[in-house]
């Protein structure tokens, strides 16, 4: 009986499995390509809030919490090769309610990204001319997209590979293209076009959370901790160099974006990267831009397509969620009903028409996912210590990388008070009445046996258990 | 007619090929599926 019983569970297992793929720069791909496009929108808006120097120091201490969590979340993941990221890592730290929670906050996060990015691209689109209808190619961005993922995972972030190399490229033509490097021929003024800090220290924690957005989603990295071919290696690396890549290129669009454009105008744009590439006059440059823009947004929304069925799938699989989504396609070996399931909610939302609330409430999501990483980090230490379990990559300094992301997200989510105090609010009383529905109603149909089996299976007993 | 009009109506027929795609292999899929499982519940 127990013999079949194995069998059975070995099969469920076997049956569950995707396909094992994803290499370092597959890894590299799915980080940087959700992120990139925070190069080419929405950063600007931190110079509203703090000015020149508090959108740049805000982009530097965001670095530091993204170093942070990257150094956790790898340390994490490297140890639970599961698919679900930072879901998978609550699961088995803190238990299915936060479990729930974290990865309802890790879809929604993904999910409204998703939807940005296809109505930028259709605004993008729309500067062409003005017979260019957005809604068609929103559409047919999502479900091109939508489609690639849906036949296979390696397919998706090969092309995620090209697409976010060329927008990275596109960034250092026009860094080049300013000649900084010629203090007689550049064109760079940053004297003359920042405006300091005009709102004091204040205005940097105004600004953190618009810091975010050269970095957010990064993280999402783990998520696919289960389709590597080796995840102690892939992961890590894949994860810090893509850090590395965001950090370089967050400095240089700051750089060149100050430089080129006056703060006042910089801090209204909708595209400060291509304003600051009109601002060269060099045809060349534009029109590399407005590719490099529209492919930014592409690869993202297909990260954030990856990494939100990812987390669906999970957590429909250790039934938190009805478990008709942990369903694999049989040819593609992709969640293929969390991927469809997924594509009407962002469209959905992409067409609330409220832009800056979907994006608030995303951030909202990914900041409540970083202080509950944090605490995930210290039972995590606790419950293996260092030498009780084989680890891909240990994290330095601890706890000092886990402080520092608790005090910035708290600082960050204090920032984001001043001007969106309701978004906060809002989101904190819809992820309490998910709970409350998932205690009182989901958690009767909780098959906790099948809910620890791989876990069982593959972690050694904690400490003290 | 203009070469934009001409590109709108292009991504909605490509709009309407891919949504065909998908929705005609889940609905083989999911036909695969269920006849697998009455199958099985028969023997």
């Amino acid at each position: 009986m127990e013999k079949t019983d194995l069998t059975h569970v070995q099969e469920k297992s076997k049956a569950s499995a995707l396909h094992k793929t994803l290499g370092p720069l597959h890894i590299w791909a799915l980080g940087v390509g959700v992120v990139l496009v925070g190069q080419f929108m929405g950063w600007n808006l931190g110079i509203v809030k703090g000015g020149s120097l508090g959108a740049l120091i805000a982009c530097w201490v965001m670095g530091i919490l993204y170093i942070c969590i990257v150094m956790i979340t790898t340390e994490m993941g490297s140890v639970i090769p599961e698919s679900g990221g930072q879901y998978a890592m609550a699961k088995y730290l803190l238990g299915p309610l936060a479990a729930f929670n974290v990865g309802l906050m890790l879809v929604f996060e993904y999910v409204m990204l998703e939807a940005a990015d296809a109505l930028v691209v259709g605004e993008v689109l729309k500067t062409l001319s003005p017979d260019v209808q957005a809604l068609p190619y929103v559409l047919l961005s999502l479900l091109a997209l939508t489609w690639l993922n849906y036949r296979g995972t390696h397919a998706t972030l090969t092309l995620n590979i090209v697409l976010t190399g060329i927008a990275f490229i596109t960034i250092c033509v026009l860094l080049f293209s300013t000649r900084f490097y010629s203090a007689e021929a550049s064109l760079l003024r940053i004297h003359e076009m920042t405006n300091g800090l005009p709102y004091g220290w204040m205005g940097i924690l105004g600004a953190f959370q618009f810091g975010c957005w050269f970095y957010l989603g990064i993280e999402g990295t783990v998520l696919a901790a289960e389709e590597c071919r080796s995840t102690h290696r892939a992961l890590p690396v894949g994860a810090v160099v893509g850090l590395v890549t965001l950090i370089i290129g967050a400095t240089a669009t700051w750089f060149v974006c100050s430089g080129l454009l006056p703060a006042g105008k910089l801090a209204g744009s909708v595209y400060p990267l291509f304003d600051a590439a009109m601002a060269t006059h060099m045809p060349l440059v534009i029109h590399l831009l407005f590719i490099g823009t529209i492919l930014a947004c592409l690869a993202s929304a297909n990260g954030c397509i990856a990494d939100a069925s990812r987390a669906w799938y999970a957590m429909a699989r250790d039934t938190l969620i009805p478990d008709l989504f942990a369903v694999l396609h049989p040819k593609y070996n992709t969640p293929y009903r969390a991927i469809l399931f997924l594509l009407p909610i962002a469209i959905a939302f992409g067409f609330t028409g409220m832009l800056d609330q979907v994006v608030t409430f995303s951030i909202l999501s990914a900041l409540l996912v970083y202080l509950l990483t944090g605490i995930m980090m210290f039972k995590f230490r606790k419950m293996y210590p260092m030498g009780s379990i084989k680890r891909g990559y240990t994290a330095p300094l601890h706890p000092l990388p886990t402080l520092l992301l608790l005090v910035l997200t708290t600082a960050t989510l204090a920032g984001m008070y001043f001007g969106y105090w309701i978004n906060i609010a809002s989101g904190c009383a819809f992820y309490f009445l998910a709970s409350v529905w998932f205690v009182i109603h989901r958690s009767r149909y909780l098959d906790l046996s099948s809910y620890m089996d791989t876990g069982a299976s593959m972690l050694p007993r904690p400490k003290g258990y | 007619m203009g070469f934009w009009k001409i590109m709108n109506a292009v991504a909605w027929g490509l709009c309407a090929l891919i949504a065909f795609q998908l929705i005609a292999d889940v609905v083989r899929v999911e036909t695969a599926r269920i006849r697998e499982s009455k199958e099985q519940g028969r023997q």
